[in-house]
């Protein structure tokens, strides 16, 4: 209880922060937006199958978000309120707070991406009801696999880079879960069986890493 | 190891199906066990520093990594030039070569990230954090990617088919390929042996200046 | 380490560092360092640049764990993870408040989060105490350097901690800002424990014991 209390006040204190400055929002978005656009732009209406729909949109979506979701860790140890935030909770409800954080971000980034994407690539989503589904686990998917990342990149130099390439194959797994998961919702007939299979890979490999990051976060963070 | 090399070309009957070219089967099936095997390694070496904090485990887990990232990488390429004979294409997304091309992907993170961290603790605890999770993403992948549809596996499933009739052939590369796994993991044993004992040279020089 | 004085101090607030060293990968800071305290007296620590001073703050604020030895707080509380988080506040010029939070915000986030009630009251007149109430509503990023000191003392007295630690608490500080410290010092001493880190002649004319980190270099 006392760890959702003080994951809360990190979240509030990190989305407020976030209100006032849109940093990390305004930087996945704006990527995220000019990747769909090059994609458009490249392949000028050409017709896609759904499986390459969605590994195109997860593709965007993991490279606008590895942009973005290291910004909660970095300006900690930028700014220098690192040993502030320690003081004030435990590693668990930081990385909580973090993480529902990350969480917000990304289901915002992806509010957009998803529409724009569809309609810039003509892709006909038929059963939007899957589709925000798996948009919304792939959130959970990615926020819960990649928060620990952020505090550990966050000691680096060059992070961004350091993120995405650290981010890929702890998260690679879900990603091809994922587009296995939203291939259905783009059309791909008579998987929907194998959907759902992968929807719940995707859930127990998140389930895994969160409960792994759970237990090493606190290695990380302290020092 | 000369003995291993020596029965590979001259002892061991060529593979069914595989000619001459099977062979570098003593190679590559012993290099990508050392691989994964140096992989576990540095996770074990993570977790002991994690535990102790002592930092000879950092060193000795980065250690293993070096090692094993030259065994993966031999293993992919021998890999993909036995995929070439043997399938007549070097890469072909086999589950596999996708897991085997994700081990890689994690030493090279591992590596970058290590690289990028001055601080000596702090780059002790971020990267044994990092193997353990990439270990279990690892796993992870080498049971979900052949589950994909569009990969399945042209990797003889039991490595050794056991039912064969001729019972001496098959012993025999049984014998080699024991024999080769025992001498290669010797090998990295050995190596990453001195490996370590060279971080320790390097790190000795630094607290002298 | 289990001694019969825990049970005979019961209640009485005790601080106590037992042998503690620390090292920085393969550089050793300092080794060997006891210290034991009560609310009472002011401790100060000195010690020449580099010497360990802002690290042993840490590690007695429970922010870094010590390479060596232990630290105690008595009596022990049951319950809450750490030993030390939510009962020990340290100020220290390399730890920043949250430049886009305004100072209410700030001294709210770090009250929430530290699991303590957060009365509207319990803010204001620990702004008041610093003389920041007026500017309660603004950004702290705003705020030049001694204003920003002037926050970080704010943020640790409004958590009201058994043990408050200040490195270099005078950081920045006009004259009315070193008589505010020594209110500050005084009025802690009297309710717990506090301990001071300085090379400043004036601020250390606050102890009442004095430890030197050159006594304890590696």
């Amino acid at each position: 209880m006392e760890v959702l209390r003080a994951a809360a006040a990190v979240l509030r204190k990190d989305l407020r922060g976030e209100l006032r400055t849109r940093y990390a929002l305004s930087s996945i978005l704006l990527f995220a937006l000019a990747s769909v656009a090059l994609v458009s732009f490249t392949l000028k209406g050409e017709a896609l199958t759904p499986r390459q729909h969605a590994a195109l949109v997860w593709v965007v979506v993991f490279f606008a978000a590895a942009t973005g979701l290291t910004r909660g860790f970095v300006q900690e140890a930028d700014a220098g309120t690192e040993l502030l935030l320690r003081q004030a909770a435990s590693p668990e409800a930081v990385w909580l707070g973090k993480l529902l954080f990350n969480l917000a971000l990304l289901a915002a980034v992806e509010a957009v991406i998803f529409p724009v994407y569809c309609g810039l690539m003509y892709a006909t989503v038929e059963q939007p009801a899957l589709m925000a589904a798996v948009a919304a686990l792939g959130a959970v998917a990615i926020s819960g696999c990649t928060t620990i990342l952020g505090a550990m990149v966050a000691r680096a130099r060059s992070r961004s880079s350091v993120f995405a390439l650290t981010a890929l194959p702890i998260l690679l797994p879900a990603l091809l879960l994922l587009v296995q998961a939203s291939a259905p919702a783009f059309g791909a007939g008579g998987t929907e069986a194998g959907g759902r299979e992968a929807a719940l890979a995707v859930v127990s490999y998140t389930g895994i890493l969160m409960v792994l990051s759970w237990l090493l976060f606190p290695a990380v963070w302290e020092e | 190891m000369a003995g291993v090399i020596a029965a590979a070309f001259l002892w061991s009957p060529p593979l069914q199906g595989l000619g001459e070219a099977g062979r570098i089967f003593y190679f590559h099936v012993p290099c990508a066990w050392v691989g994964t095997l140096a992989f576990l390694c540095a996770a074990y070496a993570g977790l002991k520093y994690l535990r102790t904090r002592d930092l000879e485990w950092d060193s000795s887990g980065a250690a293993a990594a070096q090692v094993g990232f030259l065994f993966t990488f031999l293993a992919t390429v021998s890999g993909a030039v036995w995929a070439q004979e043997a399938w007549g294409r070097w890469w072909n997304w086999d589950p596999r070569q996708t897991a085997i091309l994700m081990v890689l992907l994690i030493y090279g993170a591992y590596f970058a990230l290590r690289s990028s961290i001055e601080s000596a603790d702090r780059r002790a605890s971020t990267s044994a954090a990092y193997s353990i999770l990439a270990m279990v993403a690892a796993i992870f992948l080498v049971y979900v990617a052949p589950r994909l549809p569009g990969l399945d596996t042209l990797h003889p499933s039991p490595v050794l088919p056991g039912n064969d009739p001729d019972r001496g052939i098959e012993s025999r590369i049984l014998m080699v390929l024991l024999a080769a796994l025992a001498g290669f993991t010797g090998l990295f044993a050995w190596m990453w042996r001195i490996q370590v004992r060279v971080d320790r040279l390097f790190l000795r020089r630094e607290q002298n200046r | 380490m289990t001694d019969g004085g825990a049970a005979a101090g019961e209640g009485r607030l005790r601080l106590q560092a037992t042998d503690l060293g620390k090292r920085f990968g393969w550089r050793r800071v300092f080794r060997g360092l006891c210290l034991e305290t009560e609310p009472g007296g002011v401790l100060v620590v000195r010690g020449s640049n580099g010497s360990g001073k802002s690290t042993l703050l840490r590690i007695l604020a429970g922010l870094l764990r010590p390479t060596e030895g232990t630290v105690r707080l008595e009596p022990a509380r049951e319950g809450s993870g750490s030993l030390l988080r939510g009962r020990v506040a340290l100020a220290a010029p390399a730890i920043n408040p949250y430049a886009h939070l305004t100072l209410a915000e700030n001294i709210r986030f770090f009250l929430h989060a530290r699991g303590s009630s957060a009365g509207e009251s319990g803010i204001r007149s620990a702004a008041a105490l610093v003389g920041l109430d007026d500017r309660l509503d603004e950004p702290v990023g705003d705020f030049s350097s001694g204003m920003t000191q002037r926050v970080r003392l704010a943020l640790v007295v409004a958590a009201q901690p058994e043990v408050l630690l200040l490195d270099e608490p005078s950081h920045c500080l006009d004259e009315d800002g070193r008589r505010l410290v020594r209110e500050i010092v005084e009025t802690q001493a009297r309710r717990g424990i506090c301990i001071l880190a300085t090379n400043d002649a004036r601020e250390a004319e606050l102890g009442e014991r004095y430890v030197s980190m050159d006594d304890y270099r590696a």
